[in-house]
């Protein structure tokens, strides 16, 4: 019996032996009660009402208990269909077949069939979106890649030209050190000719000390000769002063000695005294004289020291000016000197500074250059970070495609619709060709397209008209057999289209799969196998 | 005449004197100074003023040979020689005459 | 001083241009320093003009004009030698302009060389210079 139908029996007897104890409590109680004397009309009514209870039971419980175990059985055997049914879907699904909902349901209820679909479809809208997206992340991951191809080759242009620069900030070190170095050695020069120049000024400062010294004397002579000479201009008025009084006194003497002759003999004593008063305002005026000459004599030398003397300092002016253009001219070539010197200094200042600059500008390039390095090993990090991302991407595409969408980006389902064309050709294989060239050439993903027989022997096949297929040499050729391979054995064992993992084409040598699906004749057996080589750059361009 | 006023006047460099009473006016003239006297007119460059006394000398042999001129005498005023002159024999040199020949 | 035998006289010996005169002592007034004279418009030549001295007018003559040499610088009449010219006895007092007044000195009274002008009596060597020996009485005399 199925577990599902033992409840309701189980309940049916737990209520007959229910009822039963109930009656058989009843009795007992109503026995009892005959035994305390009940009324008989107790006996006939519990007759009664346990007669009741039976049809009440039997009407109640019973009957329809019977008819919900038949509904049961009904039910159960729909509820197994329907499990077949959903089984039958729920496998199509497994196999990635989203499209094939609607047919699997019939019988089933609309409700369920609605959500089911509805689950189908989200599902497929999701895988959809998922194969969109991969493609996008695919190409994303190709652009990627391209960009850091292009950065790579631009830094290793930027790392050949920083090679160039450092090269020629070499020679540009080179070229300043080669300055720097005649420029110390003028300096070197200036230095030795200032100290030179420097000997040569103190010289000729000596000369002009002496020379001024003697300047300073003769200043001094000359001062001392003017005040001589004012010292004997005063001499001289002294000199007349004392003239004036020798004649005063002489013409006193004079006037004295008129006096006394005219006294007569009274006079002759005064007389006496006036010859002698005479006699020495003769002796001062005679000493007068001599002092006057030896003074003349004195003021003609100091004259004549004079004229030495300005001549002399003439002279020294003259030699004063010589020496001083000479000073002048050692001063200037100094300052030339010095103007070479600090020439030279500057520029070997200059040039350390800028072999310093040139050293930093080097040291500068190599740290560029391991930036360069280092960014160029990122980038290549990078770069197979890309290409990871982009296989990443191609492994999601290639599960979505597993999925059969009602989409054109699903290969499967366009795989579907190529198979159902070729299907109407089945058995006659001659056309086939043309059929595949039509195939190939609407779909520029396709690298390769061919048909092989039931027994895996290659019929037909059609060579891709665009890109790397275009120029490719194929190996491939009719007659030969594919038996051994694996998406021959995989569709003839499930009978449904696969997708290949990842391989290198022999055609391109690029990242192809291959969709495989069977083709089917009018009664539904395989007739052979279309394989389509897809190329998946072109494929992740769409 | 060793009393009486006496006009003091400058001409050609000298200082000479007139008697007082002589004196008729003093004007001015075309070069100089008019000095009209009881003999003449005399010419003066400067009239210096009146002298109250002056002690008149008698000119001297040496100065009648040695000055044609005559003149009453000589005195001293203010240290300064003068000559007295007798107006109406006036010297060349106060002459109106010999104002054109004024040295 | 020169002792001279016989009759001497005591002179003041002056210079007058280029050369010495001897003037009698006892005719020599006085000797000053040049006395400040006023030119006399028309006066002769050696007549330099009228001097105060004491109080009292006097005549000045340039002496070595009066001896008919060349006459004195104006500068160089340092002295002027008050002397009393005339007949003794009615002397006037004259200044004589001289260069200088030299000494004095003792000439012979006896008759001297050389009396070549009315004024000069003559010419004696005093030590060993020639001087004229004058005589002031003719002065004033002449007119």
């Amino acid at each position: 019996m199925p577990s599902d139908a033992k409840s309701p029996v189980a309940a049916s007897i737990l209520g007959l032996l229910a009822l039963a104890f109930v009656g058989l409590l009843g009795a007992a109680a109503l026995l009892i009660a005959i035994g305390y004397g009940a009324p008989g009309w107790l006996i006939d009514g519990y007759f009664v009402v346990t007669l009741a209870a039976i049809a009440l039971y039997a009407l109640l419980v019973f009957l329809p208990q019977r008819r919900l175990e038949a509904q049961h059985v009904t039910a159960r055997e729909d509820r197994d269909r329907l499990e077949t049914r959903f089984l039958a879907a729920l496998e199509r699904l497994r196999g990635g077949d989203l499209t094939s909902a609607p047919d699997a349901l019939q019988g089933v209820s609309q409700q369920l069939a609605g959500a089911f679909t509805l689950a189908s479809r989200s599902l497929g809208s999701l895988i959809e979106q998922i194969q969109n997206s991969s493609i996008e992340v695919a190409a994303a991951g190709g652009g990627i890649r391209t960009t850091a191809s292009e950065l790579a080759s631009g830094s290793s242009q930027q790392a050949a030209a920083v090679v160039e620069i450092t090269a020629t900030m070499e020679e540009l070190a080179r070229t300043a050190g080669q300055i720097a170095y005649n420029a110390s050695n003028q300096a070197e020069l200036a230095a030795h000719a200032e100290t030179s120049g420097n000997l040569g000024a103190d010289a000729v400062d000596e000369a002009l000390r002496g020379v001024e010294e003697v300047q300073q004397r003769i200043s001094g002579i000359a001062a001392r000769t003017d005040t001589l000479g004012s010292r004997s201009k005063e001499i001289y008025r002294v000199l007349d002063l004392i003239t004036d009084i020798a004649q005063e006194t002489h013409i006193l003497s004079l006037n004295a000695a008129i006096e006394s002759a005219a006294a007569g003999e009274h006079g002759r004593r005064f007389s006496v005294v006036a010859d002698e008063v005479r006699h020495l305002a003769k002796r001062s005026r005679e000493s007068v004289e001599s002092v006057r000459v030896l003074l003349d004599e004195f003021s003609g030398s100091i004259r004549a020291t004079v004229v030495a003397t300005e001549e002399g300092g003439k002279e020294v002016v003259r030699v004063l000016e010589r020496a001083r253009a000479a000073a002048a001219a050692i001063e200037e070539l100094r300052g030339a000197l010095t103007n070479t010197a600090r020439a030279a200094r500057e520029i070997s200042l200059a040039t350390q500074q800028q072999q310093g600059a040139s050293d930093q500008v080097v040291l500068t390039l190599k740290e560029v250059s391991q930036v360069i390095q280092r960014m160029a090993e990122g980038l290549r990090h990078f770069s197979g970070t890309a290409d990871r991302l982009n296989q990443l991407a191609l492994s999601i595409q290639l599960l979505t495609q597993s999925f059969h969408l009602d989409s054109p980006h699903s290969l499967k389902h366009l795989a579907g619709g190529w198979t159902e064309r070729l299907a109407h050709r089945a058995g006659h294989w001659d056309a086939l060709a043309t059929q595949l060239d039509e195939i190939v050439g609407a779909n520029p993903f396709v690298e390769l397209a061919y048909v092989v027989d039931a027994k895996g022997n290659m019929v037909a096949f059609s060579q891709g008209t665009s890109g790397a297929a275009r120029e490719a040499s194929t190996s491939v050729s009719v007659g030969a057999n594919f038996a051994d391979r694996p998406w021959f054995q995989a569709v003839t064992r499930d009978g449904r289209k696969i997708l290949t993992p990842l391989y290198d084409s022999l055609l391109t040598g690029h990242k192809c799969f291959t969709v495989a699906a069977p083709i089917r004749d009018a009664q539904g057996a395989l007739a052979g196998i279309l394989g389509v080589d897809v190329n998946v750059l072109s494929w992740t361009r769409i | 005449m060793t009393d009486g006023k006496f006009l003091v006047l400058r001409r050609s460099g000298g200082t000479w004197a007139l008697p007082d009473g002589c004196v008729r006016a003093v004007g001015r003239g075309d070069s100089g100074l008019r000095v009209a006297t009881t003999g003449g007119v005399l010419v003066a460059d400067e009239v210096i003023g009146f002298a109250q006394r002056l002690e008149v000398r008698a000119p001297g042999g040496v100065l009648a040979a040695m000055w044609g001129e005559s003149c009453i005498g000589l005195a001293v005023l203010a240290g300064v020689p003068v000559v007295v002159i007798d107006p109406t024999q006036p010297p060349f040199a106060l002459r109106e005459e010999g104002a054109s020949s004024h040295a | 001083m020169e002792k001279i035998a016989g009759a001497v006289q005591r002179c003041l010996l002056v210079q007058a241009g280029e050369q010495e005169c001897a003037l009698p002592l006892d005719r020599v007034r006085r000797v000053v320093r040049a006395l400040q004279v006023h030119p006399l418009p028309g006066a002769a030549p050696a007549l330099l003009g009228l001097a105060e001295y004491g109080g009292e007018p006097l005549p000045v003559l340039d002496l070595a004009r009066l001896l008919g040499a060349p006459p004195t610088g104006a500068g160089a009449t340092a002295v002027t030698v008050i002397v009393a010219v005339g007949p003794r006895g009615a002397t006037e007092l004259v200044g004589l302009a001289a260069e200088a007044a030299l000494d004095i000195a003792e000439t012979p009274l006896s008759a001297l060389p050389g009396n070549d002008h009315a004024m000069v009596v003559g010419e004696v060597l005093l030590a060993g210079r020639p001087v004229r020996v004058l005589d002031l009485g003719a002065l004033g005399a002449t007119a």
